[in-house]
C-alpha cells in the first residue's frame, strides 16, 4: 500500500535486506504491490519478485512500472519466470508527442508501448494506467483506440486524476486542471472504450463531476483515508459512501466549490 | 555537544495558552543558586537559560557573564522577546557574552498573537528581534504549531524570511497538550490536517536554505525532511541535563522513553529506530492510528542528519570567532 504523501527521495532506496525484512513482517497481506520510483531499475527486482512468489504463493502480486524495461523481451521472460503475473504500466499519452513530453524522455513512448505488448503476449495480466493533468487530459479520448490498435488484450485501462504529491505537488500550478474541465474528455474516452471493447475504470474522480451514465466505472475509495477529504456539502450526497472523495492537496489548492451533492430520490 | 538547562523559575508576564511549564509552583532561583548551578557546568559545554521568562530575572546579566567567564558555549536564552526592544539592555546582554537568543513567535498576526499569549506584544517582540540582530546576537525563532495557526504556517515562514533575512534558524514545535495547554485541547491540530501545510512550509524553508527543525511531529509526517526532526537529532547527540543537578539526568532520553507514544504498525517502519513517535497526550486525545510505516532506510537519514548538524556547528564556530 502506498502511504507516502511525499515519495521518498531518489537517493535513499531501501536495500534488498531491508525489503526482505519488511516482507517477512507482513501478516497475511491482501495484496503486495511493488512501486517506486521505478522498480525495474533495481538490479535485485527479479530476486525480490521470486522471494514474494515463494513466501506468499497465494497472495496477489502487482508491479507498477513505466514499462520501458519490458520492451526487452528477455527481461520480460525472466520476470515472468520469477513470478510476475500482473503489471500496471503508466502511459502518459496516446503518442510520443504527448507521452515523451510528460516523461521528459524521448523514445519512452515507443518503449512503454512495446513493453505492454510484450507483457500481454507473455500472458501477464497487464493494465494500463493513464494519469490526467494539464498535459494529458484532452488526449485521453485517443487512448482506447490506441490500445485497441496497438496493444490488444490488456486487462483494463485505468484512468486516474493526478495524485498531487512529489513532483506533481511541486509543479502543481502547471498541472492541475479543474475536474469540471476534465470530465467531458473522460466521458468521451469512456464512450470510445466501449466502442473499442477496452475495459475502463476511473480512479480519483469524484462521482458528482461525471455524468450519471459513467459513474458505475468509478473504482470508489482506493487510497488511505488521510489523503482524501469530503467537503461539507458531501454529507447530503447520495453517493457519499461510495465516492472516492477529493485529494486533500486538490481541496487545499483549488477549493471544493465545484463538487455538488447528488440527491437521489 | 553536551547542553545543560538552567530554569530560572516559572514567573512570566505572558499567559500563553499553549505553555507547558506555566503551572509549576516552584519559586524563582536566587542569584546564588543560579550562579552555583552555572559553576557546576563543565567548561566548554552548552548552557540554555530558560524560565518562565528569564529576562524578568534581576540577575540574568550576571548569570550570562558568569557562564561566559567559565568558558561555556554556546549560552542560549529562551525568551518571549518582549523586553528586548531597548538597544541598551540588549547590548549589555551581548557584552555579557550571550551567544544565541531563541525568541518565541507563535503568530505573525497581532490579533492571533494576543489571543494565544494574552498580551498585545507582537510589535515589541519583532522590534526585540531587530535589536538582538543589530547587537550581533544570533537569533533563532521558535514557533509553536497550533490548531489556531497551522493553516498560516507557510505564510509565517515567508513572513520571517522577509522581515528577518538574518534569522537563519527556525524551530517549529507541535503544541503539546500538557501544562497550561492541557486545558486547551482545541489548540492541538490533527497530524493529517497539518501535514500539507507543514510540507508547504518546509518546502519554502528548504528553498531558502535556512536551518530549520521540527519537534513533536513523527517521522512518517516528515518524509524527505526526517533529518530536520529535532528529537531524533537529540536522541543521537549528547544528552541534555539540568545545570547543577546532583546527577546528570538525560532529560530528552526521559521524555522520549516516557512521554512519547507509538503505534503497533511502527514496528514495521524502517525509521522506527530513529523516531520518537508522538506526544503521549496527543495519543490520549486522538489515538495513534495516524501513524504509518515508511520505507526510508535509517542509515541514509542518519547521514543526512550528521551533515546537517555538522554544517550548523561549523556556522556556530564561525559566529563565535567573529
Amino acid at each position: 500500500m502506498c502511504t507516502s504523501i511525499m515519495p521518498p527521495p531518489k537517493d535513499v532506496d531501501p536495500t534488498t535486506e531491508q525489503i526482505i525484512t519488511h516482507l517477512n513482517g507482513l501478516d497475511e497481506p491482501d495484496i503486495i504491490i511493488f512501486t517506486g520510483g521505478e522498480p525495474t531499475l533495481r538490479p535485485d527486482l527479479e530476486e525480490l519478485v521470486r522471494y514474494v512468489h515463494n513466501r506468499f504463493p497465494d497472495t496477489p502480486f502487482r508491479l507498477l512500472t513505466n514499462g520501458r524495461r519490458f520492451s526487452y523481451r528477455d527481461y520480460t521472460e525472466r520476470m515472468v519466470a520469477a513470478g510476475v503475473d500482473e503489471v500496471e504500466v503508466s502511459l502518459c499519452g496516446p503518442s510520443p508527442e504527448v507521452h515523451d513530453v510528460v516523461t521528459r524522455t524521448p523514445g519512452s513512448f515507443i518503449q512503454s508501448l512495446e513493453g505492454i505488448r510484450n507483457l500481454v503476449s507473455a500472458g501477464v495480466h497487464t493494465n494500463v494506467r493513464y494519469v490526467l493533468h494539464e498535459l494529458t487530459y484532452k488526449s485521453v479520448v485517443d487512448v482506447p483506440d490506441l490500445l485497441y490498435r496497438e496493444a490488444p488484450g490488456i486487462g483494463q485501462l485505468v484512468v486516474m486524476y493526478m495524485d498531487i504529491i512529489g513532483n506533481a505537488l511541486r509543479h502543481r500550478k502547471q498541472l492541475i486542471v479543474p475536474y469540471r474541465d476534465v470530465a467531458p474528455y473522460v466521458e468521451r474516452a469512456a464512450d470510445a472504450a466501449v466502442e473499442r471493447g477496452v475495459p475502463l475504470a476511473l480512479y480519483h474522480i469524484p462521482s458528482c463531476v461525471i455524468a450519471p451514465a459513467y459513474r458505475h466505472l468509478s473504482a470508489g475509495i482506493t487510497v488511505i483515508e488521510r489523503r482524501i477529504t469530503y467537503p461539507p456539502q458531501c454529507e447530503r450526497c447520495s453517493l457519499r459512501s461510495s465516492c472516492c472523495g477529493v485529494w486533500k492537496t486538490y481541496a487545499k489548492d483549488v477549493g471544493t466549490e465545484e463538487f455538488v451533492p447528488v440527491i437521489e430520490p | 555537544m553536551a547542553t545543560h538547562l538552567l530554569r530560572l523559575g516559572h514567573a512570566c508576564d505572558h499567559a500563553c495558552r499553549y505553555c507547558t511549564v506555566a503551572d509549576d509552583p516552584d519559586p524563582e532561583l536566587s542569584r546564588e543558586e543560579a550562579l552555583a548551578r552555572v559553576d557546576a557546568v563543565p567548561k566548554g559545554e552548552g548552557l540554555t537559560i530558560t524560565g518562565g521568562e528569564p529576562t524578568l530575572h534581576p540577575d540574568l546579566l550576571e548569570i550570562v557573564r558568569r557562564a561566559k567567564e567559565r568558558g561555556l558555549f554556546p549560552v542560549d536564552l529562551q525568551t518571549h522577546g518582549a523586553h528586548l526592544s531597548e538597544a541598551s539592555s540588549v547590548d549589555r546582554l551581548h557584552e555579557a557574552g550571550l551567544d544565541i537568543a531563541l525568541v518565541s513567535v507563535p503568530s505573525h498576526d497581532p490579533a492571533v498573537y494576543r489571543e494565544l499569549t494574552g498580551k498585545d506584544d507582537l510589535a515589541k517582540v519583532l522590534t526585540g528581534i531587530d535589536t538582538l540582530l543589530a547587537a550581533g546576537i544570533e537569533t533563532n525563532i521558535d514557533h509553536v504549531i497550533t490548531a489556531r495557526t497551522y493553516r498560516s504556517l507557510p505564510d509565517f515562514v515567508d513572513f520571517i524570511g522577509k522581515r528577518f533575512p538574518r534569522v537563519n534558524r527556525i524551530l517549529l514545535g507541535m503544541v503539546r497538550p500538557n501544562g497550561a495547554c492541557a486545558q486547551h485541547p482545541e489548540l492541538v491540530p490533527r497530524l493529517v490536517e497539518l501535514e500539507l501545510f507543514l510540507y508547504d512550509a518546509l518546502d519554502r524553508l528548504r528553498n531558502r536554505h535556512a536551518y530549520y527543525e521540527v519537534e513533536g511531529v513523527p517521522l512518517c509526517y516528515l518524509q524527505g525532511y526526517e533529518h530536520h526532526n529535532a528529537e531524533t537529532q537529540r536522541a543521537l547527540d549528547a544528552p541534555v541535563s539540568y545545570a547543577g543537578g546532583k546527577r546528570r539526568r538525560d532529560i530528552h532520553g526521559f521524555v522520549h522513553s516516557r512521554l512519547k507514544r507509538k503505534a503497533a504498525v511502527c514496528e514495521r517502519c524502517l525509521l522506527d529506530p530513529l523516531c520518537v513517535g508522538m506526544w503521549v497526550e496527543y495519543a490520549q486525545l486522538n489515538g495513534t492510528n495516524e501513524l504509518f510505516p515508511v520505507f526510508t532506510p535509517p542509515d541514509r537519514v542518519r547521514e543526512r542528519m550528521e551533515r546537517y548538524y555538522q554544517r550548523w556547528r561549523e556556522e556556530h564556530r564561525r559566529h563565535r570567532s567573529r
